[in-house]
């Protein structure tokens, strides 16, 4: 049966190329992804969800654009809304909001940091990106920025992500190959990689693109770094520097090249040597000599050259239309951004993975991707356009069955709250994003924010190595949101905003019931939450009045505020 | 009363009511409602702490974890009057003649009790990758992430249904439990003299508002379920009772170091590590499976010497007083500590006295349970140069400890499709370090 359907997916796919090629436009791809999908439900005998209600999916596409939950007015307008078109006006104006420029820009911030200190030299790589989405740059362009610019970090944060591993280059080979190549070449670091095509020359001809890598400290306050590459002669001098250093570190019983200082004159230091350590100096410098040839992933040679840098000569590869990964990778993290999982997992494993769907799908869109000029946005709108994307949950309580549906997009996953979406919704949801830095402020914003989402990072348990369809909550999860400030102190109606415009708005208890569920939830309470949480709000020791902050503390602390579904 | 805030619940399929439990129970209604509290006092708090200290055979795990990485010529391997030893000398130990570093004289005395590794090698160099090796016992690998060694135990061997977390980490930023879910991860304490942040209820706000809140939840929660968000509801439901258990819970007063002997908080050590460490003791005593105490600051580039007396000494004050404290409350023998940091130091001494990284050949400490003391595993040259003896890799380590915990290694689990063993089937066990 697996072969049938993807003979038929085959045709499925092949079909836009004669009829309707040349429509670029989001709506194509959109109804493309739908046909394939539908028709492996059909072969694989699974139903889908129901569609999600407008307000399910106003929320959901906030979140996973703007990266936080509608603002309270914005959910009941929607609502209120009775265009037929008012989903497709919607996704343009997120779209184009500074908001999803934001989001975007901590989703590729992540990535590309991760595992990396977050030092202050990382600081400003955060807001450039949000600059180049905001200005929808085309994301090859954001890649070639990313991997070849020289100079400060003040004038061009793209420095920022080199200078963030300047001291760690085969990690900076790994990160830029898993998040920008989905290629997960690092097991071949130590040895070749047990069931990938990746060797250990791979690797070292990989990290090689990064040899001679400079950073600098120019300015104390403000911090800022200066990002350089040394001129083909010294990259040799790197290269030898780091064999000493690799030698130095390993055990060995005899002959290793015993006091060398690794950062003084090496040239004269080896020729001091004994003969029997320089040998073995020599030798392990021929093991290793991809390391210093840079060598590109597809096999290709590299040549040094003083018109292109190494890094740039790597950025042009990269963004190449005919790279076989960069377009799919960018595609394969976008998708599992909005759907819960990519249709290659780990997103981030293009060529390893025993676990990908449909892979002829994720070329089409990948190509598509490539011929919009590598639009993000267009990526973007397309996949929420999707009828796909516009499903509810799963009704399934066989866990199994339930999994089944989701792996085929037959109905949408409940995702955890990432720590920036905990944050930013907490913050609408109350109405004190004011009390926080202004964005204006630039540095000083960034270094409030990078504490505050430690912060969350811990609290929400949010690990970016870890499995993000994984639903766990942890003990200071549950703590914070119990007795924390942010839901207590800053909803009690001496305090909170909020609480204040919606009494000023409200006239009765149950119009008040209904605005703090839009704060909160995105949507109105059904029939019955009306009800009984009224009557538990009256009920409230001290009155109604405190009830109407016990329901606000409920709302914060319920399961459906913590979830994108 | 709605179920989701009402403390005290039986794990599921519980037929029988062991000691344990029926304590635990007492212990949690005691405090949830104030039920009985003349019964409460019936037990007073050191019945209650020995009571759970007993409650299981499960070896329990201390990690004093020393971060930056401790010179090993100025801890368990030192190399007086050597170029290479510099100024630091060394001090006679109490078992076979050797040396311990002069900041060390407290262990020295007790080294009897203690097994020491002086030949740890591995080839991570850089601070995160190898205090992920270190304390994961995996090399790193960006697509799977491994629980850490207190994770792994509060996994394996903790009682999830106890009040109070199974693995509490004090000072440090926490690694976490990886694959094995966030239920096994650190429950973090910065202070451990000051207040637990968010333990104590809002303002305003008393044990009966919350449960009123919580009967909101309930239903709010419910109506989630039927819209399909069954399996998000049940995860938070848990935590959230877990959460609601551990403000009510008796046991917190392991927190309170107020409750011990000025002689005793002396003797460990005024400073946040010492307190730290007695904080564990405490917590172990009151049926948490794994503490992780880190004493920061080995990261010694500059004024290697300077440094490493000051942290030498409250390492030393800390880790004397634990053993004989654990010795005297007869907790020793199920306790196994373990003293370690990512990576050892350069033998050369580097411009402005310091010491660069160096994970070429470095040192573990062990301690209590079924380590054996005054044992010595490998060697090093005269300079400290390089391991002439028994290399010890740290998949070997993790071999040893999972043998001295009583942990099954060879468990499998998913990291996300990845099946991964509990421990590096690559490690072997040293013998030589079990009784």
């Amino acid at each position: 049966m697996a072969t049938c359907s993807v003979v038929a997916l085959a045709a499925l796919l092949a079909a836009p190329a004669g009829a309707g090629a040349d429509d670029q436009s989001p709506q194509a791809l959109a109804d493309l992804i739908d046909r394939a999908l539908e028709s492996e439900w059909e072969a694989r005998k699974l139903d889908a969800a129901t569609p999600a209600d407008d307000a399910t999916w106003l929320r959901r596409l906030s979140i996973d654009l703007c990266g936080t939950i509608p603002a309270r007015a914005e959910a009941a307008a929607f609502l209120a809304d009775d265009r037929p078109d008012r989903r497709q006006r919607k996704i343009d104006e997120y779209l184009a909001d500074r908001a999803c420029a934001e989001n975007l820009s901590y989703l590729w911030s992540n990535a590309l940091l991760s595992g990396a200190q977050r030092g202050p030299e990382a600081m400003r790589l955060r807001p450039w990106l949000e600059r180049q989405f905001e200005a929808n740059v085309p994301f090859a362009d954001v890649t070639r920025a990313l991997l070849g610019s020289t100079g400060r970090t003040d004038e061009n944060g793209a420095t920022s992500f080199v200078l963030a591993y300047a001291n760690d280059i085969e990690a900076l080979a790994s990160v830029t190959a898993r998040t920008l190549l989905g290629v997960q070449i690092q097991c071949a670091q130590c040895h070749d990689h047990p069931y990938d095509r990746w060797k250990q020359s791979d690797f070292n001809g990989f990290t090689g693109f990064f040899l001679g890598v400079r950073a600098s400290r120019t300015s104390e306050v403000p911090q800022v770094y200066r990002l350089s590459d040394a001129p083909p002669e010294e990259v040799r001098r790197d290269h030898l520097r780091r064999i000493v250093k690799a030698l130095r570190r390993q055990p060995m019983s005899d002959g290793e090249p015993g006091m060398i200082d690794p950062d003084a004159d090496l040239d004269v230091q080896i020729a001091r040597l004994p003969a029997a350590q320089r040998e073995r100096l020599e030798k392990a410098r021929e093991r290793q000599t991809n390391f210093g040839d840079a060598r590109f992933l597809d096999g290709a040679a590299y040549r040094d050259s003083r018109l292109l840098t190494r890094r740039a000569a790597l950025a042009e590869w990269v963004t190449d239309p005919k790279n076989p990964w960069f377009a799919q990778a960018v595609v394969n993290r976008t998708w599992g951004h909005l759907f819960g999982r990519g249709l290659t997992e780990p997103i981030d494993d293009l060529t390893g993975s025993q676990d990908r769907i449909l892979p002829q799908l994720l070329d089409t869109i990948a190509r598509q991707f490539v011929q919009s000029g590598t639009d993000l946005r267009y990526l973007l709108s397309a996949l929420v356009r999707t009828r796909a994307y516009a499903l509810g949950n799963s009704l399934e309580r066989d866990a199994e069955k339930r999994a089944g549906q989701e792996r085929w997009y037959a109905a949408h996953p409940l995702r955890p709250f990432s720590a920036e979406q905990v944050l930013h919704s907490l913050l609408r949801a109350t109405a004190t994003e004011e009390k926080q830095v202004p964005r204006e402020r630039g540095d000083e914003f960034e270094v409030a924010r990078r504490k505050l989402l430690e912060k969350f990072r811990y609290v929400f348990a949010d690990d970016e190595g870890g499995d993000a369809d994984r639903f766990a909550s942890s003990i200071p999860q549950a703590l914070f949101l119990m007795n924390g400030r942010m839901t207590n102190e800053e909803i009690t109606l001496r305090r909170s905003r909020m609480l204040d415009e919606i009494l000023d708005e409200t006239r009765s208890d149950r119009e008040r019931l209904r605005q703090i569920f839009y704060a909160t939830l995105s949507r109105p309470p059904t029939q019955r939450e009306a009800e009984r949480l009224g009557r538990l709000v009256r009920g409230s020791k001290g009155g109604g009045k405190r009830g109407i902050e016990d329901l606000y503390w409920a709302l914060l602390n319920s399961t459906e505020f913590l979830t994108n579904h | 009363m709605i179920s989701l805030f009402r403390p005290g619940l039986l794990p599921p399929g519980t037929t029988t009511w062991s000691r344990r439990e029926l304590l635990g129970l007492f212990a949690r209604s005691a405090g949830a409602a104030a039920l009985a509290p003349s019964m409460v006092s019936l037990l007073s708090e050191h019945l209650l702490a020995q009571e759970h200290a007993r409650r299981s055979s499960a070896p329990r795990l201390i990690l004093l974890w020393l971060e930056g990485g401790p010179s090993q010529l100025e801890t368990f391997d030192p190399k007086p009057g050597t170029p290479t030893g510099g100024p630091t000398r060394g001090i006679a130990t109490d078992a076979k003649g050797w040396l311990f570093a002069e900041a060390l004289p407290g262990l020295a005395r007790r080294a009897a009790d203690l097994a020491v590794i002086r030949s740890m090698t591995s080839k991570e160099g850089n601070h995160s990758r190898a205090r992920m090796l270190v304390q994961c016992g995996y090399v790193p690998t960006p697509t799977v992430s491994f629980p850490s060694l207190g994770s792994i135990v509060a996994h394996e061997l903790g009682d999830v249904q106890h009040e109070l977390p199974a693995f509490v980490q004090v000072n440090g930023a926490p690694i976490g439990a990886g694959h094995l879910g966030v239920t096994s991860s650190p429950f973090v304490v910065n202070n451990p003299t000051g207040r637990i942040e968010n333990l104590a209820p809002a303002r305003d706000v008393n044990a009966r508002r919350l449960d009123h809140r919580g009967s909101m939840v309930d239903l709010l929660d419910e109506e989630f379920t039927k819209r399909g968000g069954g399996p998000a509801v049940e995860s938070n439901r848990a935590q959230r009772a877990r959460a609601r258990r551990l403000m009510d819970s008796r046991l917190l007063t392991a927190f309170d170091l107020e409750q011990e002997k000025e002689g005793v908080r002396d003797a460990y050590g005024r400073g946040d590590f010492g307190q730290g460490v007695l904080l564990a003791r405490r917590l172990l005593e009151h049926g948490v499976q794994a503490v992780q105490v880190v004493l920061n600051g080995w990261d010694t580039h500059q004024d290697n010497f300077g440094r490493t007396t000051a942290l030498g000494g409250q390492l030393d004050a800390a880790f004397s007083a634990l053993i004989d404290d654990l010795k005297r409350r007869d907790l020793f023998g199920e306790t196994v500590v373990v003293c370690m940091g990512e990576f050892g130091r350069t033998p050369e001494i580097a411009a402005g006295d310091g010491r660069n990284h160096w994970p070429g050949n470095w040192c573990v400490a062990l301690a209590g349970g079924r380590i054996r003391g005054g044992t010595v595993v490998g060697a090093t040259d005269e300079l400290g140069q390089k391991i002439v003896e028994r290399p010890v890799q740290v998949a070997d380590l993790f071999a040893t400890l999972a043998a001295a915990l009583t942990l099954d290694r060879d468990r499998e689990y998913l990291a996300g499709k990845r099946p991964v063993k509990l421990v590096d089937p690559d490690g072997r066990v040293v013998r030589d370090l079990l009784a």
